[in-house]
């Protein structure tokens, strides 16, 4: 038994218990639920936690066959089993890539058009690295630190993803970095004094920016002002670069302060370029300045300090992010808000996440299969009577929203599809239902009337065809057929009555094709609450 | 403009003009009076605005403006070898290939001196469509989502704000950020084509009739799913829907894209040409209520090679839809209460061809917009600016004022407050005056 020997491994740790993982977790929870006086409701039943553990380990739905496969199983460790099945599918990396490709490129300000040309590499790089396992320290390490081209180091993405004015704006840097792999909001402290947290000073933020103040492309051509489509990055002097006069000139020219030489950043007072507030140099946030060489590489020492086991951001911030994406609110919220003015829900939880991310050398891999096996985690979402009003202590599962790579995904298959949706294809459709802020919780609907209008009658739903088979099948069977295809589950009696009715009130009137009145069955499905939402 | 002197005294009113129009709002002369005068102003701006609705026309790529509206013949015609015109407007020129657009000159106040920090496609359209920098993890709502959202009494489903879209033109900061769903833009490529998805598929039998029963089994559906999880975001959708469908029920929700509706000599006037039937497109959404209107104009405005040639086309494909769309709006009365305005990404370099935002034009008219007049300068070049430098926080200030939105006002996001616009803004109030 793993669980067995585990805990055997860890019996030296002090802070560690005898418990599985999975348990401590629900102990921990449960301690919460006391306090409040809350009850929690039971577990799932098989259908609900089938869809739901789908959704979210490789976002899409089931086959039909995967789905009964499970349903009709009656081995007692069959939840323990799928757990681990899907954690080792191809999916698991490309669902999750999906995901970061939506934070780091993002859509609203899709600069050169990064998603287009440079994101199906992004994500082809990421996928794998989940998927081999590599820790999350050493992917951050490699998207901070990214030289060359992206073409042949894929994870420069996220440099060219902050480039303005043809440079990478180290102040964007800062921001995208403390927000996603600190979990702080340290943007509010990029013009003045951070308004709520007393301790986060202007200088803190510039600060970290300072270690990125080097990075440029070398490939840059500043004759014609066009935006370099094929940067290659460095901060290393380049006998090739062009001169540190013509470089400084065209950023002024754009209103923009031209590098400080050395680890080192010149803070803007206002929008005049020639305006310099001060000159900080780099220095880890609230913490040490580190004796940097005079010139770079700057930001290997800025991302092995990030990603070290005793930063005190970097394992929280990846943690509570795992947690939000199972259950739509993180330990700490808003979870890219992770200052001291914000106190965690389940501090103990938290900080137990945390220990064991390290512990598993940063793969999200072993944290998502405890998080999965917890009782928190596979709860049924209907609420008791006394719980339906809570969001803070895990009493019952929230009703999510698909996201629009799992609605896409689930729609289509539904549909019928059985190879990949190109990137391209993938990316429009996706737009469509990008209607919040990816970090917004998946709690939230969004959806308004164009959506509605293309989930009704939209170009997917004129190429709607029947998943299944109807002929030399009873009505009956074809409509089990429809909801296991769709929702995963088999109809009740008074659900399959119904769908029958409507069926057979078709098939009287004159001008009835048969297969159509099993489509119109069938949009009622794809177009339901419950197939939209997580259940 | 309008006089409401409900909140300040008619004298510290009139010394916070003066003190505008001599430009000492725009610099910084203390730490405070600018910064306090100037949100009072705008709040004041704000409660007296005249203007009910917006048309932006936008053109992508970022228009030299030396060679259209604050022309350098000086440089000499090597670089921008256009005569200057004289215009309705008395001491205002324009190129000579917009000669239909210098008879309604008299109707705009120009902005000379836009001096903005970001010469990148991308993220200047943003910050021009929405007063911030991109920043990661939050998008910001652009001005025509905000109207949508502040300026509409009913909900009828029709949309409130429109963005008629050009191939190859950026929608960056179009989007309604973190506004609810029906501050969005409806997104078209071309007007006549309509809302997207407004008829049953074709395999579905009885069509309408047929949707209409469809939906009440779902209703049936949904209602169980909702009552079993106590999900009140499955309500939620289901009023979605419902208002959908009344949609596609609808008569307006079509006819008011069927730009072919017009007289022929109407549409003659507007040109058969895309950006014609735009600004037609544009006029009919306008007197059917909705609020906030952006064309982007269908030529490239990005013009590093070809510049002359292709600064000639874009201002001929321009001049005659555009004269006649304020002749238009300005017969019918409209224009009374509509705010036009002429922007882009930004500007370009006295050559025409480079990227230039530290100095450049855009334009403003009606609702309550004093015509011919400029503010602001650049010096002989039209490189930098020498008076009243107006960056993108002021004008996306200006913008609301106008359309009676307080730019100073908060909304919570995420925990979070998050102003109309950021930080200190000066709106150029004068061209109101």
């Amino acid at each position: 038994m793993p669980f067995a020997l585990l805990a055997l491994l860890s019996a030296g740790s002090p802070a560690r218990g005898d418990e599985p993982l999975p348990r401590r977790i629900d102990a921990l929870v449960q301690n919460g639920l006391k306090a409040a006086k809350i009850s929690a409701s039971p577990r799932s039943d098989d259908a609900d936690f089938l869809r739901r553990v789908y959704l979210d380990l490789i976002g899409r739905i089931p086959t039909k066959a995967q789905a009964l496969t499970f349903l009709d199983s009656t081995d007692a460790d069959k939840r323990t089993k799928l757990i681990d099945e899907l954690l080792a599918r191809p999916e698991y990396g490309t669902s999750l890539a999906a995901r970061w490709g939506e934070l780091i490129v993002d859509r609203s300000d899709d600069k050169h058009n990064l998603r287009a040309f440079k994101l199906p590499a992004f994500e082809t790089w990421l996928a794998a690295e989940f998927n081999k396992g590599a820790g999350w320290d050493a992917i951050v390490s490699a998207m901070l630190t990214a030289e060359g081209e992206i073409k042949n180091n894929p994870a420069g993405v996220l440099i060219m993803s902050n480039r303005v004015n043809g440079f990478p704006r180290p102040e964007d840097v800062a921001s995208m970095a403390s927000r996603l792999f600190m979990g702080l909001p340290l943007r509010c402290a990029q013009c003045h004094d951070h308004p709520y947290v007393d301790e986060w000073k202007q200088k803190d933020f510039w600060g970290v920016a300072a270690f990125f103040g080097q990075v440029r492309d070398h490939k840059i051509v500043l004759s014609n002002g066009n935006e370099n489509l094929n940067p290659s990055w460095s901060e290393l002097p380049n006998p090739n670069a062009v001169s540190e006069k013509a470089y400084a000139q065209r950023l002024r020219a754009v209103g923009q302060i031209p590098p400080a030489p050395g680890p080192k950043i010149a803070i803007p007072r206002g929008s005049d370029p020639d305006d310099v507030k001060a000159v900080m140099p780099a220095k880890f946030f609230l913490a040490e300045a580190p004796t940097l060489p005079e010139t770079g590489p700057y930001r290997p020492t800025f991302a092995a300090w990030l990603t070290a086991k005793d930063n005190p951001y970097f394992a929280r911030a990846a943690v509570n992010r795992l947690w939000a994406h199972f259950f739509a609110r993180g330990l700490v919220n808003p979870i890219d808000d992770m200052g001291p003015n914000n106190p965690a829900s389940h501090p103990e939880l938290l900080q137990l996440l945390e220990r064991e991310f390290k512990e598993a050398n940063f793969d999200f891999k072993v944290l998502m299969r405890s998080i999965c096996l917890s009782e928190t985690y596979q709860r049924s979402s209907r609420p008791t009577k006394d719980n339906a009003d809570d969001q803070e202590w895990f009493s019952h599962m929230p009703i999510r929203t698909l996201n629009p790579h799992q609605l896409l995904e689930s729609y289509s298959l539904a549909l019928g599809r059985t190879v990949p949706i190109n990137f391209g294809n993938r990316d429009i459709w996706t737009a469509q239902f990008m209607t919040q802020d990816p970090d917004e919780p998946a709690t939230k609907f969004s959806h308004g009337i164009p959506q509605f209008l293309q989930m009704m009658n939209g170009s997917l739903g004129t190429n709607f065809v029947l998943p299944v088979p109807v002929r030399g099948k009873s009505k009956a069977d074809i409509v089990t057929d429809l909801y296991l295809c769709a929702l995963s589950r088999r109809p009740r009696p008074e659900e399959l009555e119904r769908m029958l009715a409507h069926i057979d009130r078709r098939l009287s009137a004159k001008a009835a094709v048969y297969d159509r009145a099993f489509l119109e069955v069938y949009w009622v499905l794809l177009n339901s609450a419950e197939f939209v939402f997580n259940r | 403009m309008k006089s409401s002197n409900r909140f300040l005294g008619s004298a510290t009113r009139r010394d916070m003009l003066k003190l505008a129009s001599v430009g000492l709002l725009g610099g910084s002369v203390s730490g405070w009076l600018d910064i306090v005068a100037g949100r009072a102003l705008a709040a004041e701006q704000a409660r007296a605005a005249r203007a009910k609705a917006c048309i932006v026309l936008f053109m992508n790529g970022g228009p030299a403006q030396t060679f259209t509206f604050d022309m350098k013949p000086q440089v000499g015609a090597n670089y921008c070898p256009f005569r200057p015109i004289a215009t309705r407007a008395p001491g205002i020129q324009v190129c000579e290939y917009l000669p239909r657009l210098s008879r309604q000159m008299h109707h705009f106040g120009q902005i000379r001196s836009m001096s903005t920090a970001i010469a990148d496609h991308a993220p200047a359209r943003y910050m021009m469509r929405t007063g911030f920098r991109p920043a990661s993890g939050l998008t910001h709502p652009s001005f025509g989502a905000r109207v949508a959202q502040e300026l509409v009494c009913e909900d009828t489903g029709m949309p409130n704000y429109v963005t008629l879209y050009s191939p190859g033109a950026g929608l960056e900061g179009v989007g309604a950020g973190f506004l609810p769903a029906g501050a969005r833009p409806l997104i078209l490529r071309d007007v006549a084509a309509g809302i997207a998805n407004m008829n049953p598929a074709p395999w579905m039998t009885g069509g309408m009739t047929g949707l209409r029963e469809c939906n009440e089994l779902l209703e049936q559906v949904d209602q169980a799913f909702a009552d079993e999880y106590h999900a009140e975001v499955a309500r939620t959708r289901r009023v979605g829907y419902r208002r959908a469908v009344e949609l596609m029920d609808l008569d307006l929700a079509r006819t008011v894209f069927q730009i072919d509706r017009e007289p022929a000599r109407v549409q003659d006037a507007y040109g058969r040409t895309p950006f014609g039937r735009q600004c037609l497109g544009a006029r009919r959404l306008l007197e059917n209520g909705v609020k906030y209107i952006e064309i982007q104009h269908p030529m490239n405005w990005d013009t590093h090679s070809d510049t002359v040639a292709g600064i000639t086309r874009n201002c001929q494909s321009l001049d005659g839809p555009m004269a006649f769309l304020m002749e238009d709006l300005h017969e019918r009365g409209l224009l009374e209460e509509t705010l036009v305005v002429w922007m882009g990404d930004f500007g370009r370099d006295y050559t025409g061809s480079h990227h230039h935002p530290r100095a450049w034009t855009t334009m403003l008219a009606g609702a309550g917009v004093r015509g011919g007049q400029v503010v602001g300068r650049t010096d002989a070049r039209g490189m930098t600016v020498e008076d009243r430098p107006v960056s993108a926080r002021d004008f996306a200030a200006t913008i609301y004022s106008a359309l009676g939105i307080d730019p100073n006002r908060e909304t919570m996001v995420r925990n979070r407050p998050i102003r109309t616009v950021d930080g200190v803004s000066n709106p150029v109030l004068e061209l109101f005056s």
